[in-house]
């Protein structure tokens, strides 16, 4: 059994313009110790998948139409208030993309770092809470923990901040941490060390690290299977220098194609032609095939099955059961 | 050659504080000039200071040679029609309640002398430049993607026939597959409309895309050449 599994999941949003299917037929089993990187542009769902997991979609207008999402074997869907805040925190960590509206600037570093600890392990007394803040605190890297403590988001670098909220989300002593974009609000050279953290943490702590991204480059540098997402489907699942290697949908290739590379400067990228297809009406079949250069009258009609293993690709055009055109 | 826009030991200050300290670099008309650097180390603010939308505390700005770091009305409106800009987030760009053939017909209509005929005609072949057809003259920035946002912002800019362009982090806010479109459609326009660009990234590999030249800023101050980018990297101070 794996530690995550994701069957056939659908999401909806019901607005007022519709309902907007966000997630349509997600398969994923993540096993324990993995580092999986979801990536995707704007819009394709991946951070309303990671959401999911800890059922932090906003219900209503969130609604999972079908499909089941479990960790270790228990229903995450079908969980009481009780059973979902230990999930929250206990068992799932999380961490956001702006460090800055995840803090809350009226209350110290170290008092925001207690709620946590009060929620998850109440039994502390309070000087052995404080010896755990600064010793969470420490376990992130940050100088002078102790007089952190003290201080306020606002007197804190957008680094350090992405720190403070790593720390908390290790409080509850998780099993797996969900990243979502954590090096996106970063200056590139805080990304890397950010990034370094958190693969220095997975590793030692042995965690499973669900790591969200719209840049090929930081998932690389993290994970060791690539999940790629297009419109609220997994067009891809590959290990990750198979991925890089040998890409074979023709989004990953366009993704890939897309990215500048600094150490190709004669290497021009090029964009995937068209946009991102609007949810409330998604094109059916392949949700890719408006835009795919491999598009073929059956994509039109048929949604085609994500196979292979263990680089699996969602594609009628390409692999062992291609279609012939 | 004189150059384009030049700054000459530009100091600003905020407060005590030092945004950006002695800095000096020079765009050639027709050139691409990148201004890479983190957060705080006062690339916008240099921008700023070149639309004159900043006063200097110290330093000079010039324009083909002539001073105009304390210009005022008239001459400052001819140097926005040389000199447009390009913003960040093409979201908060646009107003959001000007269609797009408003926005873009904002900035002709405020240089006047145009007949309503020849006024649309400019606006169809504006946008024909940033590669958007006649069906999006009369929709509302919400009805756009942020790819499609963007090129109004660069059919706006070039609406008054400038001789640069000011790009300040034209494509971070911007999927990847839709930056290398609007890359793409930057490159083609400034060699149709021999442009100069300056361009301010923190994206190395995009800067090596589009500029000859780059310039790095560092705490406020230029600092040195980077290897590993194309041309001679020159910075001021």
């Amino acid at each position: 059994m794996s530690l995550i599994e994701i069957q056939d999941c659908r999401l909806a949003f019901d607005g007022f313009e519709g309902r907007v299917h966000v997630l349509d037929g997600i398969d994923l089993a993540i096993e324990s110790g993995e580092s999986v990187g979801i990536v995707g542009e704007t819009g394709c769902g991946k951070s309303a998948l990671a959401r999911s997991l800890l059922r932090l979609n906003p219900a209503p207008p969130a609604r999972i139409v079908s499909g089941a999402i479990r960790y270790d074997g228990a229903d995450i869907l079908a969980m009481d208030a009780a059973a979902l805040r230990r999930l929250r925190g206990g068992t799932i960590g999380m961490v956001f993309q702006d460090p800055v509206t995840y803090l809350n600037p009226v209350f110290t570093i170290g008092r925001q770092m207690e709620e946590v600890l009060r929620a998850h392990e109440s039994g502390l007394s309070r000087a052995q809470r404080r010896a755990r803040c600064i010793e969470l605190l420490d376990s992130v890297r940050l100088p002078q923990a102790a007089s952190l403590l003290d201080r306020y988001p606002h007197e804190l670098s957008g680094g350090m901040r992405q720190r403070v909220l790593i720390a908390e989300a290790l409080a509850g002593n998780p099993r797996v941490l969900v990243a979502d974009e954590p090096t996106t609000a970063l200056d590139v050279t805080i990304q890397r060390q950010i990034l370094a953290l958190i693969a220095g943490l997975v590793a030692r702590l042995g965690l499973t690290l669900m790591l969200i991204s719209h840049d090929l480059g930081v998932i690389g540098a993290a994970c060791r299977r690539i999940v790629v997402m297009y419109a609220g489907t997994i067009v891809e699942d590959a290990p990750a220098e198979a991925l890089f290697a040998e890409p074979q949908h023709p989004y990953t290739r366009g993704l890939l194609a897309a990215m500048p590379d600094l150490r190709q400067p004669d290497h021009m990228p090029s964009g995937i032609p068209g946009s991102i297809p609007n949810l409330r009406d998604p094109p059916q079949g392949c949700r890719f095939h408006p835009r795919c250069p491999l598009a073929m009258s059956v994509c039109r009609s048929a949604r085609p099955v994500l196979r292979g293993a263990p680089h699996a690709v969602a594609c009628h055009a390409v692999g062992d059961w291609a279609v012939a055109p | 050659m004189i150059p384009l826009l030049e700054l000459r030991e530009v100091t600003v200050r905020f407060g005590t504080q030092a945004a950006v300290r002695d800095v000096s670099l020079a765009l050639q008309p027709g050139a691409a000039l990148g201004l890479v650097g983190e957060s705080g180390s006062g690339k916008s603010t240099l921008l700023r200071v070149l639309l004159r939308l900043q006063d200097v505390a110290s330093g000079q700005i010039l324009m083909d040679g002539a001073e105009i770091t304390t210009a005022r009305s008239a001459r400052l409106r001819a140097l926005r029609c040389d000199v447009q800009v390009v913003f960040q987030n093409p979201h908060s760009a646009l107003n959001p309640r000007l269609y797009v053939h408003d926005a873009v017909a904002e900035p002709l209509q405020i240089q006047g002398g145009l007949s309503r005929t020849r006024l649309r005609a400019r606006i169809d072949g504006l946008l024909e430049d940033v590669g958007l057809g006649e069906e999006f003259l009369w929709r509302y920035p919400h009805e756009l993607s942020g790819g499609q946002k963007q090129r109004v912002c660069i059919a706006r800019a070039l609406a008054p026939g400038p001789r640069a362009l000011l790009l300040d982090e034209p494509t971070s806010a911007l999927d990847v597959s839709v930056q290398a479109q609007i890359i793409d459609l930057l490159r083609r326009l400034r060699a149709r409309h021999q442009l100069a660009f300056l361009f301010i990234s923190h994206n190395l590999a995009v800067v090596q895309l589009l500029c000859e030249e780059v310039a790095v800023l560092r705490q406020g101050a230029g600092g040195g050449a980077r290897p590993g980018c194309p041309g001679a990297a020159r910075a001021g101070a």
